[in-house]
């Protein structure tokens, strides 16, 4: 039997079309899952794959699209059956090869769902031992309309198999999966998982795929597959037909193969006929395999940024060197300080953000990867994973939704031979440090000489140069005047050498006064000698000035808009209102107005103690608007914005509180029931919770009763919220109460939720009823009287 | 069975705005800057689709009935749908990247969240309506009817998804809870008399 692999090299193959339209027109209730009938009527399956071959197809799909372990308890029984009628119809063709099709599990993955990537890995996983077991010649991954589920199920193939992996995703008009990938960033994710072909199905017509065909055609050095839909469905005389014939359908398909698609075949609507006549048309048309791309690319899971072309910022300042507010966030595990730089970073105008989490006293793996999975839930930047740690870089990649930027290998054979592994497993591109077991050179040739050593060994592992971005280091001129100069000479060659750059632009000048002054001038030289990509903070003005610039004068910014956009947006920065600083504190707090907060602050505590500025000034402020909030005079949003501003004020003034004075006394753990997913009342709660002072232990959501009660025990809490929106979760509550009061009874519970009331809550045997967050906190001051 | 769906542009969908003031809490007459802030980011991030299909309406004796996603009881539903052979069962999604905001403004500002919540689920509401016009054309109707009100489960949603072909066609699932994913989703039987 020959590989399928070997024949996609010679000749261009077609799959069969649509399952369901042809199984309906042979019968099959609507409504019922056509893989049931693998078991009910084995015979129509085998004789629907014989159809297809009969029309010319290559490769017949198994009726396995809908079947997993959560949805069929006897799903290896319908596999089987599928793998059977399949064999069965390809009896004595040894022309025709069978694909196990994998569809998606029907759930959404973490953090936008609740099925947990590893949970998603395995229910494929289950799935793909079977096809191993009963033997086919490829998986079919098709119809994932997510690049976490994509990715999920490409490991679990790679993972417990040695067969050959195809993709193809759903795509909507935009060009879009509908978790937002668009083509770039699946074939970035996905040639990087090493996938053997991938493309697009379903959703759309062949006349809608044609222009995101061109964004593939552009991008991917493996063969693209086309299963287009048979257009949309309408109805004609009271039948159902597609909108788009065999005989268009054809069409379109040619002008396909001529743009540079590989194998075609059908998708929803698509009937034998489809197939017939597409492959009748297209037989004659010229057959390549698509070039070898060169494209350097990192992505996350909507876009890719193409390394290269334009220079490249990677915001620096998640990483805890020189910063003591950041270390201190890790390790108390607070992942919000790091969501906050992230955006913040983001928003100053970064493409990539380096995330870098090393620290002695903490599991540095785990905080990589649940670092990396926080942080990718509030932007969609790609991410640089940097780690020394060879197994916090791998839980990372693991889990990375999209292609990451690796920091980093270097010329040490023992780092070659940990890091380069894991790019083959996981995909990414890596950042290359010209260091070996001797240390830093001296000269540009001798780090070029490095260069050349990873480069060779990454070709070992299938790791193209395109995949690698050199970092000749920037050693600081306070030790040695020559190191800019080396660094700068070592930029151009490594360009000569036709690979990408990276740099710690501000390492010039560490130990030097006057650092901005240096940094943005070698800034500028680097650049002028090809530097693609900089690792820098980009809230130093002079930087940024100099990235702007320079791009709008070497012609990288076309109709100056970035430029212009980058200095109007500065003008409007630097100008504050001499009405914004003359407010004072309790007016800010009052009116909600966080942004300006930090002024009247500042201005108090130079006359005041910190706790005074509390006493006097915050905790009033709220009780007037938490008193107007009570009245029906104040709403919620501005309540909530008062509690912000208070919070933001709180901040500072805890920098200037003693250690021994900040009352960490007063806490209260609040979460949200097991089995309830519901949080918005119980995060408003904590806001106000945190304005007052309290220090508020949230456990999130659906939440074991055990769990809450062990935490409270353990943080020695006073009082305990718990909050439910479903009158199905209300016996959660009432659970986690009884489970506390056997612990220990001296811990208050509060509930509250929109399912509750105080009847409800006497029943369930809770000490206070909470009807809004005003009255959570009255609660919460008075049990801690 | 014939699917019709499509998209619907933003700016063609109507908040309404008492149920604008009921989801801030806050008076009908209320505003605030931030409403109008909030509002601008979540129009970037919405891509709302709808999807419907027309079901005949099989009384099964008692409180049981078939919509076209099978037998299931349910007084409220049985009576809003009194004389009706046959029901439109549609949906609205406002799509992904409401939850992808969302889940960012959760973490950073509670306030934006509160009301970028508010707003979507009136915008929500506001797309059924708008979807509802598209579906029904000229045909007369009763109310829309959707899962959680009275005694109609939540539990059936799966289910409507499926008869709707939600999942492939529109990416919408529904998890353990049975609470429709993306977040801002609605499904509806809206009677024919």
């Amino acid at each position: 039997m020959a590989n399928i692999l070997d024949a996609i090299k010679e000749k261009r193959l077609y799959f069969d079309g649509g399952t369901g339209t042809v199984l309906q027109s042979m019968g099959l209730p609507a409504g019922m899952a056509p893989e049931k009938w693998n078991i009910l009527e084995p015979g129509k399956i085998t004789e629907l794959h014989k159809s297809y071959i009969d029309a010319g197809c290559n490769i017949i799909k198994t009726n396995t699209f809908g079947i997993n372990a959560e949805k069929y308890e006897n799903y290896e029984e319908l596999i089987k059956a599928a793998i059977d009628c399949a064999k069965l119809a390809t009896k004595g063709r040894n022309d025709v090869f069978i694909a196990f099709d994998l569809g998606p599990t029907g759930q959404l993955l973490k953090p936008l769902g609740n099925l947990e990537f590893e949970d998603a890995i395995e229910l494929f996983a289950k799935n793909i031992r079977l096809a191993e077991k009963y033997g086919v010649d490829a998986v079919l991954i098709e119809t994932m309309n997510d690049s976490y589920e994509t990715k999920a199920a490409v490991l679990a193939t790679k993972e417990n198999c040695d067969l050959p992996v195809f993709v193809t995703n759903v795509y909507d008009e935009s060009g879009k999966l509908m978790t937002g990938a668009d083509a770039v960033s699946m074939i970035a994710m996905l040639e990087g998982l090493g996938v053997d072909a991938l493309g697009m199905n379903c959703s759309l017509g062949p006349d809608k795929m044609l222009d995101i065909l061109e964004k593939f055609v552009e991008y991917s050095s493996v063969p693209i597959i086309v299963n287009p839909n048979a257009g949309l469905p309408a109805e004609v005389n009271g039948k159902t037909v597609f909108s788009i014939d065999a005989e268009e359908f054809s069409d379109y398909m040619l002008k396909m193969s001529k743009m540079g698609a590989s194998l075609l075949g059908g998708c929803c609507g698509t009937t034998p006929e489809y197939i017939k006549k597409t492959i009748k048309k297209t037989k004659n048309t010229a057959y390549r395999l698509p070039d070898f791309k060169t494209q350097t690319l990192v992505s996350s899971y909507t876009h890719a940024v193409e390394i290269g072309k334009k220079p490249v910022l990677i915001g620096e300042r998640i990483n805890p060197t020189g910063k003591s507010k950041l270390k201190a966030a890790l390790k108390e595990n607070n992942m919000g300080y790091l969501l906050n730089e992230a955006v913040s970073q983001e928003e100053a105008g970064v493409q990539i953000l380096d995330i870098n989490v090393g620290l002695p006293e903490i599991n540095e793996a785990a905080m990589l990867k649940n670092a990396v999975f926080e942080i990718q839930t509030v932007t969609a930047l790609p991410l640089q994973l940097d780690s020394v740690n060879p197994k916090a870089l791998e839980a990372a990649m693991r889990i990375y939704n999209g292609k990451p930027l690796v920091n980093s290998v270097n010329g040490e054979d023992e780092k070659l031979k940990e890091i380069l592994p894991l790019v083959k497993k996981y995909g990414g591109t890596l950042i290359a440090l010209t260091i070996d077991e001797s240390g830093i050179p001296k000269t540009a040739n001798q780090r070029a000489k490095i260069v050349e050593k990873i480069a060779k060994a990454a070709r070992e592992y299938g790791i193209d140069k395109k995949d690698i971005i050199v970092d000749p280091l920037a050693l600081t001129i306070s030790s040695d005047t020559e190191n800019a100069l080396v660094t700068l000479e070592s930029i151009k060659k490594i360009k000569e050498m036709g690979f990408c750059t990276s740099l710690g632009v501000s390492n010039i000048s560490f130990g030097l006064p006057g650092r901005e002054k240096i940094n943005s001038v070698f800034f500028a030289m680097a650049l002028e000698e090809g530097l693609d990509c900089a690792i820098m903070n980009p809230f130093a003005k002079t930087m940024m000035d100099v990235y702007y610039a320079y791009n709008v004068l070497s012609n990288k910014d076309p109709a100056c808009n970035d430029f212009i956009a980058y200095a109007n947006s500065d003008q409007q920065e630097t100008s504050v209102t001499p009405k914004e600083t003359e407010h004072s504190l309790k007016y800010v707090i009052e009116k909600g107005m966080k942004d300006i907060v930090v002024l009247p602050t500042q201005k108090l505590l130079e006359t005041q103690d910190p706790l005074s500025v509390i006493n006097d000034e915050i905790i009033p402020a709220l009780n007037k608007i938490g008193t107007d909030f009570e009245k029906g005079k104040a709403f919620l949003p501005q309540l909530l914005m008062s509690a912000e501003a208070a919070s933001a004020a709180f901040e500072i003034i805890k920098e200037k509180m003693p250690k021994n004075i900040v009352d960490d006394k007063k806490s209260v753990v609040l979460a949200t029931v097991k089995g309830d997913i519901h949080d918005i009342g119980k995060n408003i709660v904590k806001v106000m919770l945190e304005s007052y002072g309290f220090t508020v232990y949230d456990l999130g959501r659906d939440v074991a009763p055990e769990v809450i009660v062990d935490y409270a025990i353990e943080k020695n809490c006073s009082l305990v919220g718990l909050s439910a929106l479903m009158t199905t979760t209300v016996p959660a509550m009432e659970e986690t109460i009884g489970l506390l009061r056997k612990q220990n009874k001296d811990i208050k519970v509060m509930v509250g939720g929109a399912v509750l009331n105080q009847e409800y809550a006497d029943m369930i045997g809770a000490d206070f009823y909470a009807p809004d967050a005003m009255a959570a906190v009255r609660i919460s001051e008075k049990v801690y009287e | 069975m014939t699917f019709n769906y499509g998209t619907i542009p933003t700016n063609e969908i109507l908040i309404n705005p008492y149920e604008r003031a009921k989801r801030l809490q806050v008076a009908s007459n209320f505003n605030m800057d931030e409403f109008d802030k909030c509002f601008e980011k979540l129009k970037v991030v919405v891509d709302c689709k709808y999807l419907g299909v027309k079901v005949p309406v099989k009384r099964l004796g008692g409180s049981s009935l078939d919509c076209g996603f099978g037998e299931f009881e349910s007084e409220k539903l049985l009576k809003n749908l009194k004389d009706c052979n046959e029901a439109f069962v549609f949906c609205v999604t406002l799509g992904i990247g409401v939850d992808r905001l969302l889940n960012k403004l959760k973490t950073i500002s509670p306030v934006e969240y509160f009301i970028t919540d508010s707003l979507s689920s009136a915008l929500a509401e506001g797309a059924m309506d708008k979807a509802e016009k598209i579906i029904k054309g000229e045909t007369l109707t009763r109310p829309r009817f959707s899962p959680g009100f009275g005694d109609f489960g939540i539990e059936l949603q799966p289910r409507i998804l499926e008869l709707l072909n939600a999942p492939r066609l529109l990416g919408m699932t529904v998890n353990k809870s049975y609470l429709m994913l993306p977040m801002k989703s609605v499904t509806a039987v809206m009677g024919i008399i």
